[in-house]
């Protein structure tokens, strides 16, 4: 498992694509954060706080998480790799785990220059180190949560198809839908369902975690929502093997 | 077959995915992460909110198009809110309401407004740059109408938030946004509103002079000013009796009728000097002479357990006040002197209480100090606030003056240090006349008085001082006009807001009522995190530089660094 998780992140590497993606998520984040006029903007918002890249990721993630996931199984069906790679002694969960977490290794290395911007918070600081490291922290798990709930969502996605562009626009849109969808839906039907129905989407319980807040049932919520579309991922590569 | 059987997994899934997040929702745990816990509700309110019997609304009329500043606030009151409405459930309803989309066809915007402001919600004025770059003036209403099904109060968020910029003025808000949320609730679902007395028969503060403490006071209680035999008459209404500043001597009766009150179960605030300083003349000659005030009430207040004495208190750490260092006959220049006659009282370190915990400096005007004795009764007495370790007394008839700003007092001079003023005394009291004749006239005992002669636990607060919670008033023309408790008129050399006078006195009278759980909700304080501004436009260009270049940068180094490490593995043919 270990070796099939190297492969994959190296090979996003090493295509131009990899660097790409993370270049464009970078430099849209950072437009966003300290150029364009707007709510996320951290300077003239005036509040030592990097809110705006919690607001912002759930939207950028909209992109780049499908854009590192649209090619995990895609790309190996459409190669042919994937019928080799079931003929190896692994199991399908080791198969589908081992591309997620590589997923999870990418999104981190996409994130890690986004440190420079808490960086740039605490020197502005009035006074300097004016941040609070607790809620920055814990906003940043908050984004490996909805990263990762994404994440499952697009190698589920990419298990169907041996396309990547299709891969890459279905995931965008289920992620869509389950960050915003169930909100949207909430608020057309009845009353006494609205509770439980926006409970479903993933907004309701990102929005606590990227205060630093942090809630076991939103924990819980992110988790199994990853369990569960792995599984259905299984599922789906198990139905290739038959 | 196979499709079937995967759909039943899939079901199964499903079912454990539900099963899983029900149990979860059961038992779950909160951690907040923040420094100051800035998410977690206080245990009274979380308390309060499990036991709401009543339907709460919460209109916020802060949405729409609002000011950058502004979106972090609605944002922090939503969360708050949502919060509430976590644990009040179907008792908490939160509506965000944009006052634009209220007006529609005739009804314009101005009128909106308007009938905002009727129902007391306070505009504020933001100053914004149009597309032509013109400035232009409009209103915004931070502010929540909170409801139940039959009476509303009006929550202006940024009520008396000071600060220097709106982002503080925003902090300063927030900080203050569960008390005032729970003071609302708290107002709507109030079964029987509590009922506070001034006295006014000893020459008292005027209405004017407590406006201000009569108005906070009002949100929560109903006040009256009545005389002493008016609290008499009605001996067990009034659950606190405030003594604001006497200046004439107590009668027999008065001090019996007191004692009774106290015996009855009401609650006490004796802000009293017990020495006279006509301040008003010091506005035209450079010195007054202090004199000993007659109240007669020693033996009462022997009997609480108190002892004021005939002292003003000097104080290293004290209000400034303009003084005229011009040499004579030249034209006045003023600079801002230590006046050490207005103290600024602290809480001792070593005796917190919720009355003054986290509460700024509290400022007397020529105040006395007190003692405490043994009392007569089983009494615990704790020094609130005292001066600070700089301190001096003098006694009295004594000139007091300008004079005392011509030499720069030495370390010496200040010999005395934490010399109490103020005292919380609570516990159950023996009455000053048990063993003694009633000195009061038959015919002006009500018919359903009967004495009592030991209290049950009642609570007092003694301050030698009579000013705390007096509120200066402008005089403009033909006009007073009261200023808020926590402005002082100098000001201008001064540079303090107040805040703590306002804080103290609301929070002992909530302590002494019984609502201890305000205090510790208003108590709470919140770090004000703010960036640099001159530093954030001096530096902007260079931050925006760094960290939009210095990722890209990054990044684009190593994949330089992959490719010359892919090329030295795999030689220059490979083609990814």
């Amino acid at each position: 498992m270990g070796t099939l998780l190297q492969k994959e992140i190296a090979s996003f590497f090493n295509s131009f694509t990899g660097y790409l993606v993370i270049a464009v998520f970078l430099l849209i984040t950072g437009l966003f954060l300290f150029v364009f006029e707007g709510e996320m903007n951290i300077i003239t918002s005036g509040y030592a706080s990097v809110d705006g890249l919690f607001i912002l990721a759930p939207w950028i993630f909209l992109f780049l998480i499908p854009a590192i996931s649209m090619r995990f199984f895609a790309d190996e069906k459409k190669s042919g790799t994937l019928e080799l790679l079931l003929t190896l002694p692994i199991s399908d969960i080791s198969i589908v785990s081992a591309k997620f977490l590589a997923g999870i290794v990418l999104l981190a290395i996409a994130l890690t220059p986004t440190l420079l911007y808490v960086f740039t918070i605490y020197a502005l600081g009035s006074p300097p180190g004016n941040i609070d490291s607790g809620a920055t922290i814990g906003a940043y798990i908050g984004l490996f949560c909805i990263g990762g709930v994404y994440m499952a969502i697009g190698t589920w996605i990419s298990s169907f198809t041996d396309n990547q562009i299709i891969s890459f626009i279905v995931s965008a849109v289920v992620c869509f839908v389950f960050f915003m969808g169930f909100d949207s839906l909430a608020t057309v039907i009845p009353q006494s369902f609205k509770g439980i129905v926006s409970q479903l989407g993933i907004q309701e319980h990102y929005n606590s975690i990227s205060r630093g807040v942090i809630d076991t049932r939103d924990i819980i919520y992110f988790l199994s929502c990853i369990v569960f579309f792995l599984y259905l991922t299984t599922l789906n590569i198990r139905k290739t093997r038959k | 077959m196979a499709l079937f059987k995967r759909t039943q997994h899939i079901i199964i899934a499903i079912a454990i995915v539900f099963a899983i997040n029900w149990i979860a929702s059961i038992q779950y745990g909160r951690l907040d992460l923040t420094e100051d816990n800035r998410y977690t509700l206080h245990a009274s309110t979380v308390d309060f909110l499990e036991n709401l019997q009543d339907t709460i609304r919460f209109s916020v009329y802060l949405h729409g198009d609002l000011p950058l500043s502004f979106n972090k606030m609605k944002r922090e009151v939503n969360d708050m809110l949502n919060e509430y409405k976590r644990i009040g459930g179907a008792h908490v309803q939160i509506l965000f309401i944009d006052p634009a989309s209220l007006a529609i066809g005739k009804n314009s915007i101005q009128n909106t407004y308007k009938r905002l402001m009727q129902y007391g919600l306070k505009p504020y004025t933001i100053q914004e740059e149009d597309e032509q770059g013109k400035l232009v003036q409009r209103y915004i209403i931070p502010g929540i109408i909170v409801s139940t099904s039959e009476k509303y109060v009006p929550l202006n968020l940024l009520a008396n938030a000071l600060g220097n910029s709106s982002e503080e003025q925003i902090y300063n808000s927030l900080q203050q946004l569960e008390y005032l949320c729970i003071k609302s609730m708290k107002q709507l679902t109030v079964k029987k509103r509590k009922n506070i007395a001034f006295l006014t028969d000893h020459k008292e503060l005027d209405f004017q002079q407590v406006f201000d403490a009569t108005m906070l006071l009002m949100e929560q209680y109903n006040v009256d000013r009545i005389t002493t035999q008016q609290l008499f008459d009605s001996i067990t209404k009034y659950d606190v009796a405030i003594l604001a500043k006497p200046l004439t001597a107590f009668s027999e009766a008065h001090k019996y009728i007191i004692d009774q009150f106290v015996m009855h179960g009401g609650n006490l605030i004796i802000a009293a000097d017990n020495i006279g300083v006509n301040v008003d003349s010091l506005q035209r000659v450079s010195h007054t002479t202090a004199y000993p005030l007659q109240l007669n009430c020693s033996d009462l207040f022997f009997n609480f357990g108190i002892r004021i004495h005939n002292t003003i208190l000097l104080d290293n750490q004290c209000a400034s006040i303009p003084f005229n260092v011009s040499p004579l006959g030249s034209a006045p220049r003023f600079e801002p002197a230590p006046w050490y006659y207005y103290p600024l009282l602290k809480p001792l370190k070593q005796q917190p209480h919720a009355i003054t915990h986290n509460i700024d400096v509290v400022k007397a005007e020529f105040a006395s100090t007190l003692d405490t004795l043994e009392g007569n009764g089983t009494i615990t007495k704790q020094v609130l606030l005292a001066s600070s370790a700089y301190s001096r007394t003098i006694g009295v008839p004594n000139p007091v003056g300008f004079s005392i700003l011509d030499n720069i007092p030495d370390k010496n001079f200040f010999n005395a240090y934490y010399l109490p003023v103020v005292v919380l005394l609570e516990g159950s009291y023996n009455s000053l006349y048990k063993n003694r004749p009633a000195p009061i006239e038959q015919n002006s005992i009500p018919p359903t008085f009967t004495p009592k002669f030991s209290s049950d636990s009642t609570k007092i607060i003694v301050i030698s001082d009579g000013d705390i919670f007096k509120n200066e008033i402008e005089v403009r023309g033909n006009d007073t006009v009261p200023k808020p408790m926590h402005y002082y008129k100098y000001f201008a050399v001064d540079r303090r807001v107040y805040t703590g006078n306002k804080d103290f006195f609301l929070n002992s009278v909530n302590y002494v009522c019984g609502d201890e759980e305000l205090l510790t909700v208003r108590s709470r304080e919140m770090k004000i995190r703010l960036l640099n501004k001159t530093r954030v436009v001096q530096e902007r260009k260079y931050w925006q530089i760094v960290n939009i270049g210095a990722p890209l940068i990054l990044l684009i180094l190593s994949a330089g660094i992959m490719m010359w490490i892919r090329k030295r593995k795999f030689g220059k043919t490979y083609v990814g």
